[in-house]
């Protein structure tokens, strides 16, 4: 008996022991990581900060930047970034001192983990942020200030735009919470068309250029092609068919005819918004769109590839969007016919943003590698095409060409996706993109019209708990509807009262009032 | 003198039960660590919260976080539903429960029970996402089961995202589906461990088998039964999050018939990183529960002493 106790005291005390052992081990483990990290980076945190005024004597330990950034598809193998960054670093050491970490994540699990990055203030310097949510991470303290920074230490950044306004555009109230990617600054509705149906029946698009005229057609097509899905409908937006800037960047408000315009007005309440339900349910009536739509998770994408469907709109025209769009429907080949003119305002000139979070153990630093990789060819080569001789080769035009008998899926690295990188445009184009374009771009974002209130933000706490309860209600009816699931002479006016009673006018009534303080200091 | 002894007793007492107070501490300090500790994080529901302040330095904010939700239009419907389902779910499960278990018990076959055991255990380990899946294959208007069903009887489509009268019938029997077997296997533990010579004696006094389960098997489940049914009445204002918005997809229009306080705060406040928002909803639904879990015991406690958890 007294043995039995004995042995059960001692395996309970050496259980325990074990278990304490465990929890000391792991806080080594984090101890060791961290200080491989601060190895690797900076060897004291106060020795930086105290250093950080200063240009950094090349007797200092090399700092780390934290990137984290975001794909929509697959990204390449954890090994291939790190033979890129490999190469990326001797670049960044001989000119900064400094070393990059770059974190590729997909967009599916990006805002998640973003913001637990961001709420829990881990250490992050570089990270792309999306507009919409700028304004709440701005209160939130997620982000630094980018202003003085950039005044100081990111003159290149700055040049790099038309002008300084639109480099801080993303901004609440003066606080500069990122600057945007280089891309496209406007949209411009579109439909694009699956090209082997178009020929097969010998269909002319030229001549489309409103909704009543892709209306013609799919009567047509229908007839041809009985059990065809004319369009295959998104359910989280519906295309802009009409000039219109949404404030706020909710998708609920809005200004119609922004370059001439200034009133905020409900946009369930318009007629742009009833037009497209209007039509969307005469096709949805006709059986001519997939009646799950409203409550797909499938990707609207995937019934162009697997030929269910003809036609889907986008507020994408930019002179690159067609190739965009066939790599998202599997190398579908399509037909791209414009329905408005572009447009740019602050929630599409800004759609993602360059932010330096609020962890960043040295902004400054964080500020030096944004300005180095938004203003180096080499460095942008790097991230967007991978290593020269490797995942590239230069053509006899200048260009760049995947190597011999390889491919997208085959080269080890190629993001090929300049929209998600700091500034595409210093990098060398791609053979099959065509040498000038980033010139096309550029020109397309010249020749764009602007809205009044381009660079206006709101500031969205005054109304938040409005804010909210709309939003909920919103949710309830607007898939629905703009996948013409319901019939919108019914269902509008249900929806328009509920936002009514859940305090939208207190909604519009702010943004009026910013809008209207934010025109007169202009 | 007295006193001295007892003492002695103490230590003797603590002496003994040295091993199970060791054996006592891992839990505890997990307990601590886990559950306790975080507990602190409730301030922000008060707290205008802000990263580079942190949670301490953060502006206090008063009410302010609360309003969103109790100021609310929705807010009787989400009453409703957070308490109807799990109210229905709770009964549903126990009366099934029970009679699945009792039904198990009762085959004869070795085998054949063990498979019935397992299988009702299994639907409770498969992911809710998969489960959503798998009730879309059902109902889906374009390629689902049941509508091709309904056409070929001649019946016309139905588009069953959209039709909110079908949903709490929907939601009830997924969940059932899903969640019946947990409670059922601990029911059936409980009946194993019921002494046979029980049920034997009843037979010699002439009992049939339902009266053997009313005057037997049923009492000596009861301990089991209010403890499942206390745990559960303790998070009746928490909803299954995955069940209520994975399983209708994000469908609009049948928002009034699934839209539960959880899915209400997620959907209100996934755009608008507002910690102090959520944290308040998540406080208002502690409380809520934490009060009826006492409630409930002292209504058990009244019924039956014994039973009582606390």
């Amino acid at each position: 008996m007294k043995l039995k106790k004995k042995i059960a005291l001692f395996l309970t005390a050496a259980m325990t022991a074990g278990l304490l052992a465990g929890c000391g081990d792991t806080g080594n483990d984090n101890q060791d990581s961290q200080s491989t990290v601060e190895n690797s980076g900076e060897s004291q945190t106060s020795e930086a900060d105290n250093a950080s005024g200063e240009e950094a004597p090349a007797g200092e330990d090399p700092y780390q930047v934290r990137m984290i950034i975001a794909l929509p598809a697959a990204s390449p193998s954890e090994g291939e970034v790190d033979r890129v960054l490999g190469k990326l670093n001797e670049l960044t050491l001989e000119k900064l001192n400094m070393t990059l970490d770059l974190q590729i994540l997909p967009f599916a699990a990006y805002m998640e983990q973003i913001q637990l990055e961001l709420s829990s203030k881990s250490k992050l310097d570089i990270f792309i942020s999306v507009s919409a949510y700028g304004p709440s991470w701005v209160n939130a303290g997620y982000v630094a200030d980018l202003g003085p920074l950039l005044e100081e230490h990111g003159q290149d950044v700055l040049n790099s735009y038309a002008s300084p306004e639109v480099a801080t555009a993303p901004s609440l109230n003066g606080y500069v919470y990122g600057v945007p990617v280089h891309k496209e600054i406007s949209q411009q509705a579109s439909v694009f068309f699956r090209t082997d149906i178009l020929e097969k029946h010998g269909l002319d698009v030229s001549g489309i250029k409103t909704i009543e005229d892709v209306d013609a057609l799919y009567e047509k097509v229908a007839a041809l092609e009985p059990g065809m899905w004319m369009i295959a409908p998104d359910n989280l937006g519906m295309p802009e068919l009409t000039p219109l800037d949404y404030v706020g960047g909710l998708e609920t408000y809005a200004i119609l005819d922004p370059e001439n315009n200034t009133t905020v007005e409900n946009f369930f309440d318009t007629e742009p918004f009833k037009k497209w339900c209007t039509y969307i349910h005469k096709w949805f009536e006709n059986g001519w769109v997939n009646s799950g739509a409203a409550s797909d998770t499938e990707s609207y994408y995937s019934y162009i590839k697997s030929g269910q469907a003809f036609s889907f709109f986008s507020d994408y025209g930019h002179p690159l969007s067609v190739v965009d769009q066939q790599n998202n429907c599997g190398g579908v080949e399509l037909t791209m016919v414009h329905l408005t003119e572009p447009l740019a305002t602050t929630a599409t000139s800004a759609v993602f943003c360059y932010s330096i979070g609020s962890g960043s153990e040295d902004p400054v630093k964080a500020m030096k590698m944004l300005n180095f990789l938004m203003s180096s060819t080499e460095a942008m080569n790097l991230l967007n095409w991978g290593i020269e001789g490797e995942d590239y080769v230069v053509n006899g035009e200048g260009l760049l060409d995947f190597p011999e008998g390889k491919d997208a899926s085959t080269v080890g690295y190629h993001l090929g996706a300049g929209w998600i990188l700091p500034n595409q445009f210093v990098c060398t184009p791609w053979a099959t993109d065509g040498a000038d374009i980033y010139q096309k771009i550029e020109d397309y974002n010249a020749s764009s019209i602007i809205s009044k209130t381009m660079g206006f933000t709101f500031e969205p706490s005054p109304v938040q708990d409005q804010i909210s309860a709309v939003s909920n209600v919103r949710s309830k009816y607007y898939k629905a509807l703009i996948t013409g699931a319901v019939d919108p002479e019914e269902y509008i006016p249900l929806l328009l009262q509920e936002m009514e009673d859940a305090g939208s006018a207190e909604v519009i009534a702010e943004m009026q009032r910013q809008v209207d303080a934010w025109l007169a200091e202009q | 003198m007295a006193e001295g002894s007892k003492r002695k007793k103490k230590r003797a007492g603590l002496k003994r039960f040295l091993p199970l107070y060791l054996m006592m501490v891992p839990a505890f300090l997990y307990l601590l660590i886990n559950n306790y500790l975080p507990m602190s994080g409730l301030v922000l529901a008060f707290k205008k919260y802000n990263v580079q302040d942190g949670i301490w330095g953060s502006d206090w904010a008063g009410m302010s976080n609360f309003t969103f939700l109790l100021k609310n239009r929705e807010l009787p419907i989400l009453f409703r539903n957070t308490l109807g389902y799990n109210i229905c779910f709770i009964l549903v499960n126990l009366v099934l429960g029970v009679t699945l278990a009792i039904l198990i018990t009762e085959i004869r076959s070795q085998r054949f029970r063990k498979l019935a055991q397992s299988s009702v255990l299994f639907p409770f380990v498969v992911s809710i996402i998969i489960v959503s899946y798998m009730v879309r294959g059902f109902l889906d208007p374009e390629a689902g089961l049941l509508n091709h069903l309904l056409q070929s009887f001649g019946g016309k489509r139905i588009s069953w995202y959209d039709r909110e009268q079908y949903w709490p019938f929907i939601l009830i029997f997924v969940n059932t589906w899903k969640s019946v077997g947990y409670g059922c296997i601990l029911y059936i533990s409980a009946i194993m461990g019921i002494d046979m010579s029980l049920y034997e004696s009843a037979s010699l006094d002439g009992a049939g088998k339902f009266q053997k389960i009313r005057y037997i098997t049923l009492p000596f489940l009861k301990p089991t039964m209010i403890t499942v049914v206390l745990l559960a009445v303790g998070r009746i204002f928490n909803s299954d999050f995955g069940l209520f918005y994975q399983v209708p997809q994000g469908s609009g229009l049948i928002t009034n018939a699934t839209q539960t306080i959880d899915t209400f705060v997620y959907k209100a406040l996934t755009s608008q990183s507002n910690i102090g928002m959520s944290a308040a909803a998540s406080f208002f639904q502690s409380v809520i529960g934490f009060t009826l879990i006492l409630l409930f015991n002292t209504v058990t406690r009244k019924l039956s002493k014994e039973n009582a958890l606390f």
